[in-house]
């Protein structure tokens, strides 16, 4: 059996808004009807950051938010190298190119509880799985870590008012003094939650851990560097703990992920 | 118009457009976005006689114009992909190239033999060019003997038409072409990829996780063109060129100068169509140069 690629499209896409929401975090809108109307929490889209060939490559967003009737997507990145630094300087009015929806989508199996654990621009697929799923947010817990208020977005403008949720920074300018992980400890977490995160990796390592210490489910949207982002380069690969055969060690991030099973990995 | 063209060995492909080895999977798991029936053909991803896990992380690196990868051929092996893959490739409506690489002489060999009797693949590609096979590969590649030897060893037992791709990391890649004709090969595919590296400045280790690997994409594309027409001028079995194709105008160059067909490699991770596009491209060149049969192109180059 061959292992298809499910359909994705590419779109040129107008940006709608590109703002900075904290010290080098943009909150970009981006008008892509047809990709909006596909994508599904976890998934992601791969920008041509420039028309040119430098960067040559395109680069891996996950989606953060979309409003299928207005047309609309939005993405949250980080400025740490030449295409995110390409995308900040992008203005309203400008097209990007999109590749996308890329990735598989992520719902959490049958739970009572889901405890969500981010880290900086990690809040953008724990944001979108909320956004997609009202009925889960009664019963979600949503646990933010950043360097400090500085790097903290407004947590109104990026996840639904109705979640339960508690900062970190590392500074202490906000929130608890300390890391994101900390604040796992200070919660009492039911048996029947599952673990969901994303953000730095070792971070992502640190939560993995404490919910395997507790027995419960964790499952990490993990990020790469990717040439391609739909299966083809085997470039962004993950290193799993056990492989039916040889070639299964290694598992792509794009096309078997983003998500995984957070104990199923070599961290 | 005509855009078909010959690769060696009797096979005829619709246009001279092939997805390279390695850059679009076996293929068969992209139909769903994209029409096998607009291109000359597919090479699958180099199978070996046993599965590979690849190369540790990280595996790919971007560079100016261009990117490096040390993937280090992940595959399900021999069997995993006769049972797996093919039953799905052979029914792709394009020219389907298997890519294999062995260890030695033998196992080249064996493998080889398990495709004859094999409805629906069209030929075999041998890498024998890898940077990031260190058991097999490039070595095979470096040297005219050893190129003439696996070369030979396959043609011995394969039904197929047998394509050699040759890597660039040589002093002298005409010779080894000519090594590789002399072994029976029906045609000759180049170049694979460069060996190159980057390094992070601030942990002063490598960004490759095996340290070296590939290099692809625009930057190598003028080192490809001028090894395709040195071994344009030293074989008489058609070349499939390729190295840094993305627009109409790169495979066109390629064409004049001498390729008979090319493969689009690192093109394809930035946009899957651009094989697509420069069929399409390829055949607009022709319309308005009124030229009625795209092989009335190849090795078209005037030195004078």
């Amino acid at each position: 059996m061959a292992d298809m690629i499910p359909n994705f499209i590419q779109e040129n896409a107008e940006v709608l808004a590109n703002e900075p929401v904290a010290q080098n975090v943009y909150l970009m809108r981006l008008q892509a009807p047809r990709i909006a109307q596909a994508c599904k929490p976890a998934q992601f889209v791969q920008i041509q950051t420039d028309p040119g060939l430098a960067p040559f490559l395109r680069r891996p967003f996950s989606t953060l938010r979309v409003d299928t009737k207005a047309g609309w997507m939005e993405i949250l990145y980080d400025t740490i190298g030449t295409g995110t630094r390409r995308l900040a300087a992008t203005n309203p009015g400008d097209q990007l190119n999109l590749l996308g929806p890329l990735g598989l989508p992520f719902s959490p199996p049958n739970t009572e509880r889901l405890l969500l654990v981010a880290g900086g621009v990690g809040v953008v697929p724990l944001a979108f799985l909320a956004w997609h799923n009202p009925s889960l947010r009664p019963r979600t817990i949503f646990l933010m870590g950043a360097a400090g208020k500085h790097r903290m977005p407004n947590m109104d403008r990026l996840v639904p008012e109705d979640l339960e949720r508690h900062l970190a920074t590392d500074d202490g300018s906000l929130g608890h003094k300390g890391f994101v992980t900390d604040l796992i400890a200070q919660h009492t977490i039911p048996n029947q939650t599952v673990v969901f995160t994303c953000g730095p990796h070792p971070m992502m390592a640190r939560v993995a851990a404490l919910a395997a210490e507790s027995n419960l489910p964790c499952y990490a949207s993990l990020e790469n560097h990717m040439a391609c982002g739909f299966g083809a380069c085997v470039g962004c690969v993950v290193e799993y703990r056990e492989a039916e055969r040889e070639d299964r060690k290694y598992r792509k991030v794009c096309t078997e992920g983003p998500v995984v099973d957070a104990h199923a990995i070599v961290w | 118009m005509d855009l078909s063209t010959h690769i060696g060995g009797g096979l005829t492909l619709r246009n001279p457009v092939l997805m390279a080895s390695g850059t679009f999977g076996h293929g068969a798991e992209y139909a769903s976005i994209f029409d096998f029936n607009r291109i000359g053909g597919v090479v699958t991803k180099t199978i070996t006689y046993h599965p590979r896990a690849g190369n540790t992380t990280p595996r790919t690196v971007e560079t100016p114009a261009g990117m490096l990868n040390s993937i280090g051929l992940t595959n399900p092996g021999l069997e995993g992909f006769l049972s797996e893959k093919v039953p799905a490739l052979r029914e792709l409506p394009t020219g389907r190239i298997v890519s294999i690489a062995g260890t030695s002489n033998d196992e080249f060999a064996e493998m080889a033999q398990r495709f004859n009797d094999l409805p629906g693949i069209d030929a075999l590609e041998l890498n024998i060019s890898s940077p990031n096979m260190k058991d097999g590969g490039q070595l095979f590649g470096c040297n005219e003997t050893s190129a003439h030897g696996v070369t030979a060893a396959v043609k011995a037992v394969s039904d197929l038409p047998v394509f050699v791709k040759l890597t660039p990391n040589v002093t002298d890649i005409a010779a080894i072409a000519g090594a590789v004709e002399e072994g029976g090969a029906d045609g000759i595919a180049l170049i694979n990829t460069l060996l190159g590296m980057a390094i992070n400045i601030n942990t002063r280790r490598p960004v490759l996780g095996n340290i070296t690997g590939g290099l692809s994409g625009p930057a190598i594309k003028p080192v490809a063109l001028a090894m395709v027409w040195k071994v344009a001028n030293r074989v008489s079995v058609p070349i499939t060129g390729m190295g840094g194709i993305v627009t109409a105008q790169d495979a066109l160059e390629f064409l004049i100068a001498g390729a008979s067909a090319i493969q689009v490699g690192t093109a394809s991770f930035t946009n899957p169509w651009a094989a697509l596009e420069i069929v399409d491209g390829i055949a607009d060149y022709c319309k308005s140069h009124q030229i009625s049969n795209v092989r009335d192109l190849v090795g078209t180059l005037s030195t004078d």
